[in-house]
C-alpha cells in the first residue's frame, strides 16, 4: 500500500509533518506582516522609506533562499546570535521561520503594492476631500479593497512557501523532506520513503492549489 | 579618529566579524575559485533550461490536445510535479539517479556507469522546471487570439506547420518576460544542488569558509554575486514586456508566484 | 670490413640477449611459493616467473591507485606535485620490496600513481589500469566478490570529535542530551542513533557546516569515521578526537582476483613492516598529528602521544 512506510516510522513522519505545518503557518503570517509593511514603505511619500522598500524587495527576491537560510543559521551564528535561545534545535527552527518570512515577504510586498496601486485614484481623492488623513485613507479605503483582490496571488505565494519549507532540511530542521531522507538512509527503501513524502506534500499543496484556482475564477468574474 | 575609521573599528570589533579575511575576496586565486563555481552554476542553469524547455514544450502541447488520452496524463504530470518541492526531486535523483539510468546507459557507457552529480542535479531541476514552463507555454498559446489558429487551418497548414510557423513563434514572444523570470528562478535553484555535492557557487563558498572560518563574509559575497546576475536578468525581463492581453499577463504572474522556489 | 663489423655486433647482441634471458632474475618454479626476499647483497629481489610481482619487476613500475585529495591518506601536494600520505608510504614499502635497494633511495621512480575516487577503485583494478589500490579501501563481503584484499593494514571506525577545551564528553556514552552533528544519510548517523538513543542529532548535508556549528558552539560534538575526523582536525587544530571506536572499518590493499602469489607477498611485506617498526613510523608521521595517539600496528588500541 503506498505510504505504508509511514506507519513504521510514525515519530519521524509526524514530527516532519508537524514542523512543516508550523513553518508554513508562522512563515506565512510573518511574510504577510513584513510584506504589508514593505509595500507601505514602497508607496510612502518619504523617499528614504521608498528606498528601503525597493532595496528589501530586490535583495530578497534576487538571492537564493538557501543562502539566506545558511546566513541566518551560521552567518548570524558567527556573530553569536542564536535567536534568543540556547537550544540549537529551537534556533534552527526560528532561523528557518525567519527565512521563510523574509524571503516570501518580498513577494507579498510586490503583490500588495500592485493591489494598492490598482485602486482607483478617484477613491483616494474622494476620501481625502472627505477629510480622512493619509493613515485613515489607507486603513479604511485602500487596504480593505486591496486584500480582496490580492488574495489569489497571496494564495499562490502561500503554496510556494509550503514547498519551500523543504529547504529548512538543509539547516537541520526535522521537517518532512528530512524525514524522507532519514528513513531512506536507514532502510534503503528510497521509492517508498520518498513516495510517502510526495503524497504528504501533495495532500498539503493540491487542495490549496484548487482553492486558489477557485478564488482566481471568482476574482476574474468580479472584475 | 574620523567617523569612518570609528565605524570600521566598531564593525571589526564585533565578535564573529572577520575583518582580516576581506583581502581574500580580492585575491585573484580566490576570485578564480569562485569563478569556477559560477561557471558550474551557469552550466547547470543552461542545461536545465534547455532540457526543461524541450520537455515542457511537449507537455504544453499535450496539455492542449483535444485527445483525452494525451491530455490527462499531461495534466497529471504537470500538476503533480508543480505541487512538489524542487529540492525533493533533486535529492531523489542524487540518491537514485545512477540506479535509474544504468539500464539505459549501460549498453553505451559500460556496467560501472555512474550518473554524475551534475546531471543528477540537472535532471531534478529540469523535471520541476519543465512542468512550470509547460504551463507558461500553454498560457502563451492560449493568450493568442483564436483567429490565429483558425487562419492557419484555413490556409491549409497542418497542425505541425501551424504550430511551428504561426502559433509558437508568437506565443513564445509573449512568453519571453516570463521565461526570463523563470531563468532567474532556475539560477537561484541551482544553489540547491550544493546539497547533493555539486561544486557550484555555494559549495565553492563552503570550501572557502571551512578553510578560513569566515562563513558570514562568504555568504554575503555569494549572495551579492547571485544578486548581480539575477537583478540584471529581472531588469531585462521588465524591459522585454511586450503588449499582451491582460488575462495572459495576470495568468503568467500567477504561475510564477506559485512556482517561486528558492 | 663492414660484414665483419656487422657479424661482431650481431654476435655481441645475441650474447647479451642470451645472458639476460638465462641469468639474473628468473628461476625455476619451486614447490612452495617463493616470495621476494630483499637481500642487501642483491640489487633486486628474486621472484618466481609465474608470480605477479615478477611481472611488475620486469615492467619496471608498480601502478598504484590512490586518492589525491584525502588528508592524511592520499594527497597530491599542489606545490611539489608529489603524492604523500599514509597509503602512499605503505605502497612505497611495496615498491622497495619488489625493486630492491634502488627503490630505497627514491621509491617514486618505480611507482606510477593512478588517481582514484571511491567509485572508481574497483573499476580501475578490473580494467587493469592499476596493480594495487591503496585508497582507504574498507574490506567487506560485497567487495570480496569482485576483488581480493591483502590483510588489514589500517583499522579505523567511528569516533567522536569535540572542541579541545571540552572536558565533559569523552566517549559516545557522554553524548546523552548533547547536540551531535553528522552528515545526512550517512552510516555515521545510523551508528550514533544505535549507540546512544539520547544523543540529539543535527543532520546537515556535509561535514563542513558541522565544523562551523561546532566552532560556534551550536553543536557539542561531531561524529563520523575517524578518517573524516582527521581531515577536520587538520582544518581546525582547536579540536580533538575522543573515545573508542564504535564501528569497525578495516582497510586492505585492493588487488585483482586471481593473484594467488601476489597477495601473500603483500601480506608478508605488511607483516614485516609491522614487525620492524616501519608501520609505527609511518603512523607517527601521518596519523599522530591529527589523532593524537601512537600505534604499533593496525590492531593496536593506541596510546596517547
Amino acid at each position: 500500500m503506498p505510504g505504508a512506510i509511514v506507519v513504521e516510522f510514525p515519530e519521524l513522519f509526524l514530527t516532519g509533518l508537524w514542523l512543516t505545518a508550523q513553518l508554513s503557518v508562522i512563515g506565512s503570517l510573518g511574510a504577510l506582516l513584513i510584506g504589508t509593511a514593505i509595500a507601505l514603505f514602497r508607496i510612502s511619500p518619504l523617499p528614504p522609506l521608498r528606498w528601503i522598500g525597493v532595496a528589501y524587495v530586490e535583495f530578497f527576491r534576487n538571492t537564493p533562499l538557501l543562502v539566506q537560510l545558511f546566513f541566518l543559521f551560521l552567518g548570524l551564528g558567527a556573530l553569536g546570535f542564536r535567536f534568543w535561545t540556547t537550544d540549537t534545535f529551537v534556533a534552527i527552527f526560528r532561523a528557518a521561520a525567519a527565512g521563510m518570512a523574509l524571503y516570501h515577504g518580498a513577494y507579498v510586498a510586490e503583490v500588495i503594492r500592485g493591489g494598492l496601486l490598482g485602486i482607483d485614484r478617484g477613491q483616494i481623492e474622494a476620501a481625502r476631500s472627505l477629510g480622512l488623513s493619509y493613515a485613515q485613507t489607507l486603513r479604511y479605503v485602500q487596504l480593505p479593497q486591496t486584500f480582496r483582490s490580492v488574495v489569489p496571488p497571496l494564495g499562490n505565494i502561500g503554496i510556494a512557501l509550503i514547498k519551500n519549507t523543504s529547504l529548512a532540511s538543509t539547516i537541520g530542521v526535522a521537517e518532512l523532506l528530512q524525514a524522507a531522507e532519514i528513513v531512506e538512509s536507514r532502510t534503503f527503501r528510497t521509492e517508498e520513503a520518498f513516495g510517502a513524502v510526495v503524497l504528504l506534500y501533495l495532500v498539503l499543496t493540491i487542495p490549496a492549489s484548487l482553492g486558489v484556482n477557485w478564488l482566481e475564477k471568482r476574482m476574474l468574474i468580479a472584475r | 579618529m574620523n567617523p569612518l575609521e570609528a565605524l570600521r573599528a566598531a564593525i571589526c570589533a564585533t565578535p564573529g566579524v572577520r575583518c582580516d579575511t576581506w583581502h581574500l575576496f580580492v585575491d585573484p586565486n580566490i576570485i578564480r575559485f569562485f569563478g569556477e563555481g559560477l561557471r558550474e552554476t551557469l552550466l547547470l542553469s543552461i542545461a536545465s533550461v534547455a532540457l526543461s524547455f524541450a520537455v515542457g514544450l511537449l507537455f504544453a502541447l499535450a496539455r492542449l490536445s483535444a485527445r483525452r488520452w494525451v491530455r490527462w496524463p499531461a495534466v497529471v504530470y504537470i500538476e503533480t510535479i508543480r505541487a512538489l518541492p524542487v529540492l525533493l526531486l533533486i535529492v531523489y535523483f542524487g540518491i537514485k539517479g545512477t540506479a535509474l539510468f544504468r539500464p539505459i546507459a549501460a549498453p553505451i557507457a559500460g556496467e560501472d556507469f555512474e550518473l554524475s552529480r551534475f546531471w543528477a542535479g540537472v535532471l531534478g531541476l529540469s523535471l520541476y522546471t519543465s512542468a512550470v514552463l509547460a504551463e507558461i507555454i500553454r498560457a502563451g498559446i492560449q493568450a493568442l487570439p483564436r483567429g490565429q489558429t483558425e487562419a492557419a487551418s484555413a490556409l491549409g497548414l497542418t497542425y505541425v506547420h501551424a504550430m511551428r510557423f504561426v502559433i509558437l513563434p508568437q506565443a513564445l514572444r509573449l512568453m519571453v518576460p516570463a521565461m526570463v523570470g523563470q531563468l532567474t528562478t532556475v539560477i537561484k535553484d541551482t544553489s540547491l544542488v550544493a546539497t547533493i555535492g555539486v561544486f557550484e557557487l555555494v559549495r565553492q563558498g563552503r570550501v572557502i569558509y571551512t578553510q578560513y572560518f569566515n562563513p558570514l563574509e562568504v555568504f554575503l559575497y555569494v549572495a551579492v554575486i547571485y544578486f548581480v546576475i539575477c537583478f540584471a536578468l529581472s531588469q531585462a525581463s521588465r524591459r522585454l514586456e511586450i503588449q499582451a492581453p491582460k488575462e495572459a499577463k495576470v495568468k503568467i504572474e500567477e504561475l510564477q508566484l506559485r512556482d517561486q522556489v528558492a | 670490413m663492414r660484414s665483419s663489423f656487422v657479424r661482431v655486433t650481431a654476435l655481441t647482441a645475441a650474447a647479451a640477449i642470451l645472458a639476460a634471458a638465462c641469468g639474473g632474475t628468473g628461476s625455476a618454479p619451486s614447490p612452495a611459493p617463493a616470495t621476494g626476499q630483499p637481500t642487501p647483497a642483491a640489487t633486486k629481489p628474486q621472484f618466481e616467473l609465474a608470480s605477479y610481482q615478477y611481472s611488475i619487476q620486469t615492467k619496471g613500475k608498480l601502478r598504484v591507485g590512490t586518492r589525491e585529495d584525502n588528508v592524511p591518506f592520499g594527497l597530491k601536494n599542489p606545490a611539489t606535485s608529489k603524492f604523500e600520505g599514509f597509503d602512499v608510504d605503505i605502497v612505497r614499502e611495496f615498491a622497495i620490496a619488489i625493486f630492491g635497494n634502488e627503490a630505497k633511495a627514491d621509491p617514486d621512480k618505480f611507482i606510477e600513481y593512478v588517481p582514484v575516487v571511491s567509485a572508481t577503485r574497483i573499476p580501475t583494478l578490473k580494467d587493469n589500469k592499476a596493480d594495487v589500490i591503496a585508497a582507504t579501501f574498507t574490506i567487506n563481503d560485497e567487495r570480496l566478490k569482485e576483488i581480493d584484499f591483502s590483510t588489514v593494514y589500517f583499522r579505523t571506525g567511528q569516533k567522536v570529535m569535540v572542541k579541545k577545551d571540552n572536558a565533559t564528553i569523552k566517549s559516545v556514552a557522554d553524548l546523552k542530551d548533547k547536540t551531535v552533528c553528522t552528515a545526512k544519510g550517512s552510516t555515521s548517523e545510523k551508528n550514533i542513533a544505535a549507540k546512544n538513543k539520547d544523543a540529539k542529532l543535527l543532520l546537515l548535508d556535509s561535514y563542513a557546516p558541522c565544523l562551523i556549528a561546532l566552532q560556534q558552539g551550536q553543536a557539542d560534538a561531531i561524529s563520523t569515521d575517524e578518517t573524516i575526523l582527521f581531515g577536520l582536525v587538520k582544518q581546525d587544530p582547536n579540536t580533538k578526537i575522543v573515545g573508542d571506536y564504535f564501528s569497525d572499518e578495516p582497510y586492505g590493499i585492493g588487488v585483482n582476483k586471481g593473484r594467488t602469489v601476489f597477495v601473500p607477498f603483500l601480506n608478508k611485506v605488511i607483516a614485516d613492516m609491522i614487525a620492524s617498526g616501519r608501520w609505527a613510523e609511518i603512523y607517527k608521521k601521518h596519523i599522530t598529528p591529527v589523532s593524537g595517539d601512537l600505534k604499533d600496528g593496525p590492531h593496536d588500541k593506541g596510546r596517547s602521544n
